[in-house]
């Protein structure tokens, strides 16, 4: 069989499966899923360009537009076709088929290309169109090139360090980096859509770097090739995608290193819930569940991006100045923040892609659910002690340690005692669903209602006087303890768990 | 001999996309007018 004719078979399967994957598994089969979401994103991407519209100058808004189209096309499509193409019926087609790695690589760079081009169209066309009353009727057609050369570009620079983090620590490593740089892409899009737009009107000073990290950012580059063509200005724009191709190329020729699967020590869980467990059965369902939590890629890639929304308000309250008299209450939010995370974070755990994997807890001798809320509630108690002592080593930074420890000790309380609460709200067996499934959650203000009422809390902890603070941080940290300890306690000896 | 179902699921899929291009290319057009006092 020719390279070509393989190429195309490929293709035509990845495009049925890209086209009308996600419509056939919930039973339409006619209909495609892409034109849905592309309307929507271009819709965001015209609201984004009518924003920018009334600035004058063509290169502000050609800047400002790219970015914004740029970052959308990453967030929708890099993620998704992560998911694709990891995907294990996808893995399996792969590997069934006769053909060489050259002509694989070339499949999925041909797949990725086919796909990036009528979606980025899409995404550029409303600002591309708007950008005729502002650059002249010649301005559409080299933004649409130049728009898609740099979405191009980027997704190479995204796709770089997950492909060299695999080819050099292995596949664990790879998942890791991707699920990092989808949460910084997530927090760094809506900070750079809010900085884009600021800097529309106002020019390069908006931005946190000025015009020296004007000069450095992709956008710039081909903004200027755009309004200004010269060779110095076209150079680093037309050269961005093909560098950027051209070292994803020579990354995936490294040749992959394997490691040895080695036994994960538990010897932080074990260490963190010895004053917690009641039953031998206690340890098991605490490394279990620990381990389930830190390898689902599904429950990874929902939950940690999460993380980028607090990172991003700690970032931007500090950038905005937080005055001396109210640093303490803005260190008692930051100490709040994971307790605020933590109802998020639960609503994803019955999903997960091994989901045929949880037959284990169903036929133990457990009531499956109460197994896993005591396991969660071990599990979090554990993670949050660690969390907690992080943040306290930052707190003791700004503050001292004796300012600190009263803070730390009334948010680790807090936590230890809302913890078999929150864990009530598990109602299916632990990573007992398909991932596909995921629901909304069923009352979302009664999440927000408590993101608001923790932070209240902790404010009114901190502006009691030091002793008093201490004092009930103290036994709110001791009387969380013995919660946890008794709540959804298993029989000590064993077998025979009330259900 | 009858077209595969996939062609002419995928032919269908692009005549949407284009369509979909087609709206949103009204919307700035008519933004455009507006603004500058063509409408």
């Amino acid at each position: 069989m020719r390279r070509g004719a393989q190429i195309a078979a490929l293709l035509e399967t990845w495009a049925a499966m890209d086209l009308f994957g996600r419509n056939r598994k919930e039973g339409d089969p006619a209909s495609g899923s892409l034109t849905g979401s592309l309307f929507s994103q271009g819709f965001l991407s015209y609201v984004f360009a009518a924003l920018c519209f009334p600035d004058p100058s063509p290169a502000r808004y050609a800047a400002a537009t790219m970015a914004f189209t740029g970052g959308l096309g990453l967030l929708g499509l890099a993620g998704d076709l992560q998911d694709i193409c990891s995907h294990p019926a996808d893995r399996d087609l792969v590997a069934a088929c006769p053909i060489s790695a050259s002509t694989l690589r070339a499949a999925k760079a041909l797949r990725l290309v086919l796909l990036l081009i009528p979606w980025h169209l899409g995404l550029a066309l409303p600002p591309a169109l708007l950008g005729i009353w502002i650059g002249g009727p010649a301005f559409p057609l080299p933004y649409l090139g130049l728009s898609l050369l740099h979405a191009l570009g980027l997704i190479a620079c995204f796709h770089l360090p997950i492909l060299a983090a695999g080819r050099c620590f292995g596949s664990e490593a790879r998942t890791n980096m991707a699920v990092t740089l989808r949460a910084l892409a997530l927090a760094g899009f809506f900070l750079g859509s809010l900085l884009a737009l600021r800097a529309a009107y106002q020019g390069p000073s908006a931005l946190p770097g000025g015009s020296p990290l004007l000069a450095w950012l992709p956008p710039a580059w081909f903004a200027l090739a755009l309004t200004a063509p010269s060779p110095t200005t076209l150079l680093p724009a037309l050269a961005f995608a093909p560098a950027a191709g051209l070292l994803l190329l020579a990354v995936s020729r490294l040749p992959v290193r394997r490691r040895k699967p080695r036994r994960r020590g538990s010897r932080f869980l074990r260490a963190t819930t010895a004053w917690m467990r009641t039953s031998p059965l206690d340890l098991g369902l605490t490394e279990g569940l620990g381990a389930l939590l830190a390898r689902d890629r599904s429950f990874r890639l929902r939950a940690l991006p999460l993380l980028g929304i607090p990172a991003a308000v700690v970032v931007l309250a500090l950038r905005s100045g937080v005055e001396d008299r109210d640093f303490p209450l803005f260190l008692a939010l930051v100490h709040g923040l994971p307790l605020i995370w933590l109802p998020f974070l639960l609503h994803f755990l019955p999903y997960c892609e091994d989901h045929e994997a949880s037959w284990i807890l169903e036929s133990a001798p457990l009531d499956p659910i109460r197994a896993g809320r005591r396991g969660l509630v071990l599990c979090g108690a554990a993670w949050m002690l660690a969390l907690q002592a992080a943040l306290f080593a930052m707190d003791a930074l700004f503050r001292g340690p004796l300012a600190a420890l009263p803070t730390t000790l009334a948010a680790l309380g807090l936590t230890w005692w809302m913890l078999p609460l929150l864990a009530r709200s598990l109602r299916r067996p632990v990573f007992s669903l398909p991932a596909a499934d995921l629901a909304p959650p069923e009352l979302p203000g009664l999440l927000l209602g408590f993101g608001v009422a923790v932070p209240i809390v902790q404010m009114i902890c901190e502006r009691l006087p030091l002793p008093l603070h201490l004092g009930l941080g103290l036994l709110a940290a001791a009387t969380g303890l013995l919660r946890v300890r008794r709540a959804f306690a298993l029989p000590a000896a064993g077998g025979g768990a009330p259900r | 001999m009858r077209p595969s179902p996939l062609r002419t699921a995928l032919r269908r899929e692009l005549r949407a996309i284009l369509l979909v291009y087609l709206a949103l290319s009204v919307l700035p057009l008519l933004t455009g007018f507006a603004c500058s006092g063509g409408l």
